[in-house]
């Protein structure tokens, strides 16, 4: 009895430790005061002044385009060539499989700066094509071995059976693995899409002042001490995208199971 | 329908070939130039100040990484044996779903509270900072690895009279190690080039090698130097997680 306890005052140690300044940073929102030690009432008068705000609205629909191009290129390339390593009996397609892991495992500023370094020797201008470049050939990584793991629990039996069955290969694909697929290709979209939302990296080195991106103006603001209240209304209203996306991925990731 | 799809294939691998091996390949010749092909390298490496930037991150990076596995090991154990099962997905929820919060967002809003309880803007923040962003990587994978461990392997180690303590040592570790090692080359590789923390909660105290890199392309504008650094910093990556996947001979990739 007496270790159980202290299992559980751990365990809420460790969330608290999580939570509480997340909930801070929500409640500080509502805050009429400027500062963090005096609660002088609850207010939205930050939130109002954050949807008055041209740049906060610009940055936010720059990266919601990217990211929304990015999650849908990334995924529908993820699956072909998930697809095809699974199927595929070939050999190349294990060194295909390792030259995956690369944008995986090396240092995300590094990835950066030699991606600003090819655009700049190319002398590609810097904006939306650059940061959806440097965002997509990540996410292409990452998709594949989101969807890898669920492909590879689909049966071929159910190809063949359908193919013997006399439907054509691109049926087979529409009408049967496509949808057997779809939770798994939803959670990928939902992981990728929020991968380049929340991109800061990758971001500061592929764009240029004029094309702000949400990430970027959190850092500015954030980071220079420049930080007003109306951050926190906007950290709120993105922890509440947030986690209905994560609610969404559980969802879809864990509804077979 | 693989031969229809090949089209396809092909599109992913020249993207990836294109915008992210080519990018790296360029890095590298580029790191090259100056009148001795290897000049940036050795000027780095010469340098006692870079050295211990390199050092003090590597240094930050393996306390990430012990004191993670510290706090994430008994909690993961609790997830996997000893909590009930109404619970067990309530509690996984609660530590998966930060991570969904952008992280710039959750270290502004560690920030905050450091700055209030008075500990802003030196080593013992940062540190802070790093395992408030990592830890949970740490304790899902821990717990990933033990929840595969097979309840009878446990009973019958009972059966033979281990006690709870062998029966930890000499089975549910090592049994455990591929889910510690995999969250510690997570931990280790993304603390070692974080910039956001060090330099939000760090102080003078963050400059790390993320924070170098950053400043010798955005701020000094000496791209030579910063690719040379770049290559660097990938070699050590690289050989961290080879080190690691051998030393638990476990396959990393």
């Amino acid at each position: 009895m007496k270790t159980r306890i202290i299992w559980i005052i751990y365990t809420i140690a460790l969330l608290s430790f999580l939570y509480i300044p997340i909930f801070m940073m929500v409640i500080q929102s509502f805050n009429d005061s400027k500062y963090l030690t005096e609660w002088q009432g609850f207010t939205l008068k930050w939130y109002s002044k954050l949807f008055e705000s041209n740049e906060v609205w610009t940055s936010f629909m720059n990266s919601f385009s990217i990211a929304l191009a990015s999650a849908l290129t990334s995924t529908f390339l993820g699956i072909t060539l998930a697809y095809t390593y699974i199927r595929s009996k070939s050999k190349a397609y294990d060194f295909l499989d390792i030259a995956m892991y690369t944008p995986i495992i090396i240092p995300e500023i590094a990835e950066a700066v030699s991606l600003a370094l090819f655009f700049y020797l190319s002398n590609i201008s810097f904006g939306w094509y650059t940061v959806f470049i440097g965002h997509t050939a990540f996410n292409i990584a990452f998709a594949y071995f989101t969807l890898k793991a669920q492909l590879s629990l689909i049966s071929k039996n159910v190809e063949d059976a359908a193919l013997i069955l006399g439907a054509k290969p691109l049926r087979v694909l529409f009408s049967v693995l496509l949808p057997i697929a779809m939770p798994a290709i939803f959670a990928s979209m939902i992981i990728t899409f929020t991968l380049s939302f929340d991109d800061f990296i990758k971001s500061v080195f592929t764009t240029e002042p004029g094309f702000p991106l949400l990430p970027i103006l959190i850092w500015t603001r954030a980071a220079r001490a420049r930080a007003t209240p109306d951050l926190n209304a906007l950290a709120t209203i993105m922890i509440t995208i947030s986690l209905c996306l994560a609610s969404l991925y559980t969802y879809y990731m864990y509804r077979r199971s | 329908m693989l031969s229809s799809l090949k089209i396809l294939v092909i599109i992913s691998v020249i993207f990836l070939f294109v915008f992210f091996y080519i990018p790296l390949i360029e890095m590298f010749i580029y790191s090259l130039k100056s009148e001795n092909p290897i000049e940036n390298y050795v000027s780095i490496l010469k340098n006692p100040l870079y050295i211990r930037i390199i050092g003090y991150s590597l240094l930050i990076s393996f306390l990430t990484t012990i004191i993670s596995l510290i706090i994430s090991y008994p909690i993961a154990y609790y997830l996997a044996f000893i909590i009930n099962e109404k619970f067990k997905s309530i509690i996984l929820i609660a530590f998966i779903a930060p991570f969904w919060v952008n992280f710039l967002l959750r270290t502004y809003a560690l920030y905050n509270v450091l700055y209030m309880i008075g500990i802003i803007n030196n080593f013992i923040a940062l540190l802070i900072g790093m395992v408030y962003d990592y830890y949970p990587y740490m304790l899902l994978s821990i717990y990933a690895a033990l929840s595969k461990i097979s309840k009878s392997i446990l009973d019958a180690s009972f059966l033979f009279g281990a006690s709870p303590f062998q029966r930890f040592t000499k089975i549910i570790l090592p049994l455990s190690m591929p889910g510690i090692i995999a969250g510690s080359i997570f931990v280790s590789l993304t603390t070692m080039t974080e910039f956001v923390v060090p330099s939000m909660l760090g102080g003078v105290e963050g400059y790390t090698v993320g924070y170098l890199i950053w400043d010798l392309f955005l701020k000094y504008r000496n791209w030579f130097k910063g690719s040379a650094l770049s290559i660097i910093i990938i070699s050590i990556a690289l050989i961290i997680s080879l080190f690691y996947s051998r030393k638990a001979k476990v396959v990393l990739i």
